[in-house]
């Protein structure tokens, strides 16, 4: 009794230190970036950082001495916000409604194939987005724009909107696909139509879901710096319309800082600071709007909007899923078709499996060998952390208890962190930390920091789609709360948290930022070990499309990408469905089988409620 | 009665749409001005060259609003590429068919006109090593032998054969040094030297054979003053900087550099423009924002 008590004990506190570090995380970045940028904002004057109005740098400018260049964020700051409501308004209703389509409106292979998509176009780096949206789709606006080129906030809020759509589309369907079916065939029961149903009670029922999947879209949209920068024209000035150039924050930091002089690096660590505390505050207010919520709604009565819930406009929301859902795919085709003719002719041996060397023919084999490295690495760190803190979020917590609020906010915040600003603290993080020279060690680290957020999220959700008759039942049949999540909750759980690896893995493979600060930018040759540098394919894809001379290589690069992210979907299909199909097989078998094992509890109770 | 309101209201706003899109439609298009971030080597270089009649540089004066800033010489290539009115700049190394090279002052863009002078857009590409190691003579034995090799005549034939311009003056015959040497050489700096510096790279390692076959050679660029950095920051006598413009007066005190080849600045337009040759005046217009139709150009 008192050793199950100890274990009892150092689970929970287990858990909770997990959970305890995306504190120190989020801790630690916010005073690396604050102590970067003090000695800037001083000399600049904090108002005049925030509010002036122009952006002219000198490289020159020194701390101690009178500035002769300006340092005025706000036309950044406007454009960052501008540009994620219009990449939210895009990408938010496309997701929302694919995923209302993926859960209720589509079965069987469809599903499957729609599901992939979503998936696939996860991983789709932003690199090429960017390139995809300059050469394929800039050329179609480019005939409505008035001078000729449709750089800005059109084209940006179209690719950024498609960039967030499979984030929001995968996390809300799995909040819809976990709302009881007990909600859907009741409101069936009332005389609702199905489409009344689904977004008159379902869609209401996954409220919470759907918008932890809109906060991690606006974090995307917000820390997007690579296809930004290709689309939006980075002129450092205020939006003037649909077709003027303007710049993001994001955009700002990585334009200037390979050549910052040392009073411009303080002013752009601290635009990552404005970037930061912009996060927090996007974070904090919409927590705020999502829990006022939770206490008024669930069953109250709720007049405002029920003109929304007419027949008629619930069926137009079903079109309208199965249009979103067509665009997806048409989208998705459109550009693997476009990469395919373009990087297939290139796919060279020397390319894919030669050796390389310098002012030799170019290889990605080491890349390859250091994106999998990399993936690795991060997944084995920021998966079982990730996994225990979601655990003691969804199954320890008291959400009103302030730690558990804190350890939400971390998490939010740090899902909203841009990627660049990962990239610059790992830099002096772990790479100090790891003998001060790039390494793979180091980028692993760094990009496994930043995947703890998807991770917590994405299994947090799933731990909550397991019914609580579950846990109660396996309480009541005398197991302990450890025993609970491992034989009962996790196991139930677990197509949720391949999705997260599956999202985890599509990250890693689609950030650049973080890694050229960490892991270096130049292609290498072959690493030799964890500790030596590397680059992953992204970056090898960044650094090839560069100065435009391997263009085609950069392509077959880009293809060799989108076939390893679509046979790591593959992968991680048939290992769910497989595990999933066993799991029942089990559980049919069992019916008929008397005997009793440890460690199937799952099904014992499972049994009970059919009994 | 609300429903045919709704719907008369849409057909107003559609009708003001495509009247909007189509007068953007209508008459010329403005000059699409593309260029590259501050800081850039290639915006250095450009900004100084570029001139208004009265000698006013375009650094002076200061680039237009709304000009689109790519940090990136493919990006600029694509953007003027799919951009009817568009214009760039970006090294003459790195234009591809995609666009078109304009004359600039009537001489046309090539290695002979950058070499002879008569084309003005021209920059250097600097090696960089610390002034003060190297005046100690404290650069290790791996770094100089590379050195040696970069002030070359077989490292100038590559220059050559990559389409830059060559700086023979002083270059020596380079052989490979008679005991092997070990070490670590750390390369940074300019990504518009680093497709040049690649192929030195393997052309070193060709002709040094066995005696720097255990020289390991980490190259990262980002940058030139990420270069010019790494360069002032160098302890051990074994980092080079890369840089893709003249070395700044203040840094001449802390860095030891010579040049190792010429890149001219190509003005880039849309192959279906069918201007030819553009001013240095024009070009400081166009920039400013004072020109903003092709047509005032051929006009003038």
């Amino acid at each position: 009794m008192e050793k199950s008590k100890i274990k009892e004990g150092c689970g929970k506190v287990f858990f909770a230190a997990a959970a305890a570090l995306c504190i120190a995380a989020a801790a630690a970045i916010f005073v690396f970036i604050l102590m970067k940028s003090v000695p800037a904002l001083r000399q600049t004057g904090l108002g005049d950082f925030l509010f002036g109005t122009t952006w002219a740098p000198d490289p020159n400018d020194v701390y101690g001495q009178t500035l002769s260049g300006s340092y005025g964020v706000l036309p950044m700051l406007t454009g960052t916000l501008v540009a994620t409501v219009c990449a939210l308004a895009v990408g938010g209703t496309l997701g929302f409604f694919t995923a209302v389509f993926l859960a209720y409106y589509c079965r069987g292979r469809i599903r499957a194939v729609f599901t992939a998509v979503i998936n696939l176009l996860a991983g789709v780096p932003s690199v090429i987005f960017g390139f995809f949206g300059i050469k394929v789709i800039m050329p179609l606006f480019n005939e409505i724009s008035p001078n000729g080129n449709s750089s800005g906030l059109l084209l940006t809020s179209l690719i950024l909107g498609m960039m967030i759509f499979p984030t929001v589309a995968s996390l809300s369907k799995t909040a819809l696909c976990s709302v009881p079916a007990a909600y859907y065939e009741g409101a069936l029961a009332l005389g609702s139509t199905r489409d009344q149903a689904v977004f008159r009670t379902v869609v209401p029922a996954a409220r919470s879901g759907i918008t932890a999947a809109m906060i991690l879209g606006v974090g995307r949209a917000l820390g997007e710096t690579m296809a930004v920068v290709m689309v939006a024209g980075n002129s450092p000035q205020f939006i003037g319309g649909l077709f003027s150039s303007f710049r993001t924050l994001t955009a700002n930091i990585v334009l200037e800082m390979g050549y910052a002089g040392e009073v411009q690096m303080g002013a752009l660590f601290a635009t990552g600071g404005v970037l930061l505390v912009f996060v927090a505050l996007t974070v904090i207010l919409l927590s705020l709007v999502t829990s006022d919520k939770k206490t008024k709604g669930r069953g109250g009565k709720k007049r405002g909007f029920t003109f929304l819930f007419d027949r008629r406009i619930c069926a137009a929301g079903k079109v309208f899923g199965i249009f979103c859902a067509l665009f997806a795919l048409l989208f998705l085709s459109a550009l693997v078709i476009y990469l395919a003719i373009k990087g297939l002719p290139h796919m060279s041996a020397q390319l894919l499996f030669g050796a390389y060397e310098y002012g030799g023919g170019i290889s990605i084999l080491p890349s390859v060998a250091a994106t999998l490295m990399t993936v690795g690495i991060s997944l084995v760190i920021a998966l079982p952390l990730g996994i225990c803190a979601a655990i003691f979020l969804s199954e320890y917590a008291k959400s009103k208890n302030p730690l558990v609020r804190i350890i939400r906010a971390a998490v939010d915040i740090l899902s909203g962190v841009p990627s660049i600003v990962y990239g610059l603290f790992g830099a002096v993080t772990f790479v100090t930390l790891l003998g001060g020279s790039y390494s793979i060690a180091a980028g692993s680290l760094t990009i496994a920091v930043m995947l703890l957020p998807t991770v917590i999220r994405a299994t947090e959700e799933s731990l909550r789609a397991v019914p609580l008759s579950l846990r109660e039942g396996a309480l009541a049949l005398g197991a302990g709360r450890l025993r609970t999540i491992f034989t009962v909750v996790l196991p139930s759980a677990l197509p949720g948290i391949i999705a997260a690896a599956i999202l985890s893995v599509g990250r890693v493979m689609s950030e650049s930022a973080p890694f050229m600060f960490t892991m270096g930018s130049s292609l290498q040759p072959m690493p030799e070990g964890a500790m030596s540098g590397g680059t992953t394919l992204a970056v090898a894809l960044y650094y090839l499309s560069g100065e435009n001379l391997y263009t085609d290589e950069a392509y077959a690069c880009a293809c060799v990408l989108m076939l390893i992210v679509l046979a790591l979907n593959v992968a991680a299909e048939v290992a769910g469905r497989a595990l999933q199909k066993k799991f029942q097989g089990e559980k049919n078998a069992r019916k008929r089988y008397k005997g009793e094992r440890r460690g199937s509890l799952l099904r014992r109770i499972s049994r009970s409620q059919e009994h | 009665m609300k429903t045919s309101r709704k719907v008369i209201l849409a057909i107003i706003v559609l009708v003001v749409a495509l009247t909007a899109i189509l007068a953007a439609c209508g008459g010329e298009k403005d000059i699409a001005v593309i260029a590259r971030t501050s800081g850039s080597g290639t915006r250095d270089a450009f900004e100084s060259i570029v001139k208004s009649e009265d000698g006013t540089s375009l650094k002076d004066a200061g680039l237009m609003k709304g000009a689109i800033e790519q940090d990136k010489t493919s990006t600029v290539i694509s953007l003027v590429a799919s951009t009817k009115t568009g214009i760039g700049y970006v090294s003459l190394g790195s234009v591809d068919e995609s666009v078109k090279v304009l004359d600039v002052e009537g001489v046309k863009a090539t290695a002979e006109n950058v070499l002879n002078g008569s084309y003005k857009m021209q920059r250097p590409f600097v090696i960089m090593t610390n002034k003060a190691i190297s005046e100690a003579d404290g650069l290790t034995a791996a770094t100089k032998d590379f050195i040696a090799f970069l002030k070359s005549s077989q490292a100038q034939e590559i220059v050559g054969e990559e389409g830059y311009v060559r700086q023979d003056e002083g270059a020596t015959e380079y052989s490979a040094p008679t005991a092997a040497l070990t070490g670590t050489i750390n390369i940074s700096g300019s990504t518009s030297v680093d497709p040049l510096m690649d192929k030195l790279i393997g052309e070193y390692k060709e002709i040094g054979g066995a005696a720097v076959a255990n020289v390991e050679i980490s190259k990262n660029c980002q940058g030139t003053s990420h270069g010019i950095s790494a360069v002032k920051a160098d302890e051990v006598g074994n980092v080079i900087g890369l840089g893709s413009s003249a070395v700044k007066a203040a840094d001449e005190a802390q860095i030891s550099h010579f040049e190792i080849a010429l890149d001219a600045i190509a003005v880039i337009v849309n192959p279906e423009n069918e201007l030819e040759n553009i001013g240095i005046a024009q070009l400081f217009g166009i920039y400013t924002g004072s020109i903003t139709k092709f047509s005032a150009l051929s006009a003038a």
